[in-house]
């Protein structure tokens, strides 16, 4: 099989990373925004703290994560996972010393919490390097924490919860957007640029290669019995180059769906000979990989057994719902019977396993064959 | 040239060796090669020029490629008869020259005994299939037939015998043993795969039309 052109997907690929980074570094500039803010708010209640000691300590802890934080995620560290881990820690025992450090008298007038705005960086974070879930429930562990430490209902309270939550969510959807639309533009750019290059190898090897061997296969046989080699030589690698260069596969127009006629083109060559439609017929990658081994398995046992004249010819059609496949040689043939009975002496028949494999699809196989008349088979699979 | 009474046919092909190789192939067996072309502004200069009965059309050569060159000329003179022979058979073009009402087509690696006798009959005006044009055919009225269920009309309708034929030419049978298998003549088989190439040049003019005259009365509704 050629090799195809594939783009690195998911969160963790460096690609991904590298699209990923500078939304964590303008997060850095929030936290450290959100922390003079919350100096601010501090120095202003200062008088009303009831522990004004551990207000200081605390400031300074935070003071000193933001810059942590900022240094940290300013590049791609291999550890950033832990990292994640120690901001929520963080930001959990920061809120969760509000009542404490405040006092329970100042807190439950405003419900400002000691670092006020600044824990959401923690989840922001999460939410931008992991996802929205996982943003999510980040978010709501921060806000959820306040709930825990004061007793109450107060709608502030758990209006933290559900604010700091959906923030976290928010900006892990907005993520997954941004890294969706950068995958489709790799893809896009990726399949331009194979399309483009096949076309131009298409340009060369046409005008030459191909041509040359066409012309040798024709030429050949009139030079006598080595010219006949030479012709099949010719004539076998002229049909394999014919494939690859036929060959759509770099088109794909989804991951998961592929072009059956593409892949049955692949078996064409100087004894097998394939026919299909013009226009493309786009199955699920499974289905197009168990119809191919089906229509291989055939294949192969018209190589082994039908004779080393018999020619192959495979035809695909598509009526309505249904794909009909045939495969027919012109070799040896067989008994009917002689299908089945090499599954009851203990091997795998190539009835037992094609029937297998089409009645696993929903379809249906049929085979006709009769010594000296070659082997038919009609495979019929249902297909969306 | 020689100055025998056969057919006068004409070569298309960007490559001197293959027309050389073919040209002295057809000569041997009385054929008149009456002009050659390597480029699609050549073809259709030296087809004007020289009306020959058959055009031996390669479609991959210099613009205008050679689908197309079979489509303009066909329009000109639809008395001429088109082979199409291709090394590497895009199924695309392949149907536009075919639907333009070329006979036939043929890959170069076929034998020079299968070459010529597919020029053969082309200058008698018969259809050359090859089981690979069977299935492009037979896929093309399929897609035809549901394009005009989804139109609530009825498009052009392949009969039961034409399509067992078809189906049967696109699994490498011989007319010969389609003929034997459909108990019917060797004569037969050949006139239903006459009718279906017929049938799909007749749908694909009357679709031009009908796009024509489309195309006519929006230009009215407009001005």
């Amino acid at each position: 099989m050629p090799p195809r052109v594939t783009c690195t997907t998911g969160r963790e690929s460096p690609a991904s990373q590298l699209l990923l980074w500078p939304l964590l570094r303008v997060l850095s500039w929030l936290r450290i925004s959100l922390c003079l803010h919350a100096l601010a708010v501090n120095a202003v209640r200062w008088k009303e703290v009831a522990h004004p000691g551990l207000l200081v300590g605390a400031m300074i802890w935070m003071v000193t994560w933001t810059a942590l934080a900022a240094v940290s995620y300013s590049r791609p560290a291999p550890r950033r996972r832990s990292f994640l881990v120690a901001d929520i820690v963080v930001a959990l025992v920061l809120m969760g010393l509000s009542s404490p450090i405040l006092g329970a008298g100042l807190f439950t007038r405003d419900y400002l919490a000691l670092p006020v705005y600044w824990a959401i960086c923690a989840p922001l974070a999460v939410a931008t390097a992991e996802g929205a879930f996982r943003g999510a429930i980040a978010g709501a562990l921060v806000g959820g924490i306040l709930e825990v430490v004061t007793p109450g209902f107060a709608p502030i309270l758990w209006s933290w919860v559900v604010v700091y939550a959906l923030l976290g969510a928010g900006i892990g959807v907005l993520g997954n957007l941004l890294l969706g639309s950068m995958e489709e533009r790799d893809r896009a750019f990726a399949q331009t640029a194979s399309v483009g290059e096949r076309e131009r190898l298409n340009r060369i090897v046409h005008d030459g290669v191909l041509q040359v061997l066409a012309l040798m296969e024709r030429e050949g046989p009139g030079l006598g019995p080595r010219g006949v080699t030479l012709a099949s030589l010719a004539r076998e690698q002229e049909s394999r180059l014919r494939v690859m260069l036929q060959d759509r596969d770099v088109v794909l127009p989804k991951n998961d769906e592929v072009d059956i006629t593409a892949m049955l083109d692949r078996h064409e060559s100087s004894t097998i000979t394939v026919s299909a439609m013009a226009e493309r017929v786009i199955v699920s990658s499974h289905q197009a990989l168990e119809i191919d081994a089906v229509v291989t398995e055939i294949l192969t046992n018209v190589s082994k057994h039908a004779g080393p004249e018999a020619r192959a010819w495979v035809l695909l059609e598509h009526e309505g719902r249904e794909l009909i496949i045939s495969v027919r040689d012109n070799g040896r043939g067989a008994h009917p019977d002689d299908l089945t009975k090499a599954g009851e002496r203990g091997h795998v028949g190539v009835r037992d396993s094609v029937l297998g494999r089409i009645r696993d699809l929903g379809g249906q196989a049929r085979v006709r064959a009769a010594p000296g008349r070659g082997v038919d088979w009609e495979l019929r699979i249902p297909v969306e | 040239m020689t100055d025998t009474d056969g057919p006068r046919v004409m070569l298309v092909d960007d490559h001197p060796m293959w027309i050389d190789a073919l040209s002295g192939d057809l000569e041997a067996h009385g054929f008149r090669i009456v002009a050659t072309a390597s480029t699609g502004d050549e073809a259709l200069r030296r087809a004007r020029a020289t009306r020959p009965e058959v055009m031996v059309m390669d479609l991959q050569i210099p613009d205008p490629d050679g689908a197309t060159c079979t489509e303009i000329l066909l329009k000109e003179f639809p008395e001429m008869h088109v082979l199409v022979i291709s090394a590497s058979g895009e199924r695309d073009d392949v149907l536009r020259a075919i639907k333009a009402g070329a006979k036939g087509y043929l890959v170069k690696s076929a034998t020079p005994e299968e070459l010529l006798e597919g020029v053969r009959r082309t200058a008698d005006g018969d259809a050359v299939f090859t089981p690979g044009l069977a299935g492009l055919v037979l896929g093309e009225f399929r897609r035809m037939v549901s394009d005009a269920a989804k139109h609530n009309d009825s498009g052009p309708i392949l009969t039961t015998r034409e399509t067992e034929v078809l189906r049967r030419v696109a699994k490498g049978m011989a007319y010969r043993e389609i003929a034997d298998e459909l108990y019917v003549s060797h004569r037969t088989v050949q006139n239903h795969v006459q009718n279906v190439l017929r049938k799909l040049q007749l749908h694909n003019r009357v679709e031009l039309t009908l796009y024509a005259i489309e195309q006519g009365y929006s230009g009215d509704a407009q001005g």
